[in-house]
């Protein structure tokens, strides 16, 4: 799938576009940053979570709060497109000495109660219980975000979202592999395609490791 | 409280002396607010001061979520005062 003659044109369009019109540390940055750099004014779109916008309309730390506008992804040729939902989650080692308290506080930390503190005071917002979610104050303050198309665009959102993400072990090293791709094509150390077969056939390898692929 | 730098970071060691809001010392309409957010714990029917005198080192990634969730923290011990930070709303 990867050097497939559409992901090949695909990356490479997307690619060519970070390069020309995204940000300047692309390569180094994080989701965090990515966010961070939107608040702070420095990009003019971006694309990526809902529960972003917490920061976006936070008057103390953006430059951009009020401002924004909010729209789902647009769909591609022949492509129907989803959100992958993605989990909070406290855990507990198995080696944890103090289990009990370990499990009295994820308990505590994860009530509708706390939750609905660490929203209403501290911009947990969207928060991920329903219970929080459609509290009236909540539901206030998210209202206000781009002029009402916040909440519009989220709910629309959630109708089509699904979990993508893939809970397995080797899910980081075969993510790192597609990025190490995605920089030499970036940096113009390899074409699309080459970066992408290399990255494919390298991923392949992990797969036939781990025992996932003959 | 230490707090460590790093790509995920956040390392914290919380004092559990107790998973009770500390109301000793507060006034009485401090008390009365308390003692209303805390209902919904007490509820629970939970012995929330089982681990009493235990501590709990966590690791929390930077994210929004877990950076909502720090200041609160204090409010899962019974070394928090009541009024701050705020440990519940209505």
């Amino acid at each position: 799938v990867f050097h497939d003659p559409r992901s090949v044109k695909f990356t490479q369009m997307w690619v060519d576009m970070m390069r020309e019109s995204g940000p300047p540390n692309w390569a180094n940055m994080t989701w965090y940053d990515a966010m961070e750099s939107f608040a702070a004014g420095q990009a003019g779109m971006i694309v990526d979570a809902d529960f972003f916008a917490a920061t976006y309309e936070d008057p103390k730390k953006s430059k951009v709060a009020g401002k924004v506008g909010y729209a789902l992804v647009p769909s591609g040729p022949g492509g129907k497109p989803f959100a992958g939902l993605w989990t909070w989650a406290l855990g507990m080692s198995k080696a944890t000495k103090n289990k009990e308290a370990a499990w009295l506080f994820i308990q505590w930390a994860t009530s509708p109660q706390t939750l609905l503190n660490a929203t209403l005071e501290y911009r947990n917002y969207n928060p991920s219980r329903i219970s929080v979610m459609t509290n009236p104050k909540v539901q206030q303050v998210m209202g206000t975000w781009g002029n009402g198309s916040y909440i519009k665009t989220q709910q629309e959102n959630l109708k089509t979202a699904r979990v993508a993400w893939v809970p397995h072990p080797e899910r980081t090293r075969l993510g790192d592999i597609w990025a190490r791709a995605l920089h030499e094509i970036y940096f113009k150390r390899a074409s699309a395609e080459e970066a992408l077969k290399k990255a494919s056939a390298e991923i392949d390898k992990v797969l036939v490791e781990v025992g996932l692929k003959k | 409280m230490a707090t460590q730098s790093g790509r995920t970071l956040g390392r914290w060691l919380v004092g559990l002396l107790g998973l009770v809001l500390w109301v000793g010392d507060a006034p009485p309409v401090a008390r009365a607010q308390d003692d209303a957010l805390l209902a919904y714990f007490r509820q629970a029917k939970i012995n929330w001061r089982q681990a009493e005198g235990q501590k709990l080192t966590i690791g929390l990634n930077k994210h929004p979520f877990t950076e909502s969730l720090l200041p609160l923290i204090p409010c899962s011990t019974t070394r928090a005062p009541s009024s701050s930070p705020r440990c519940g709303s209505t």
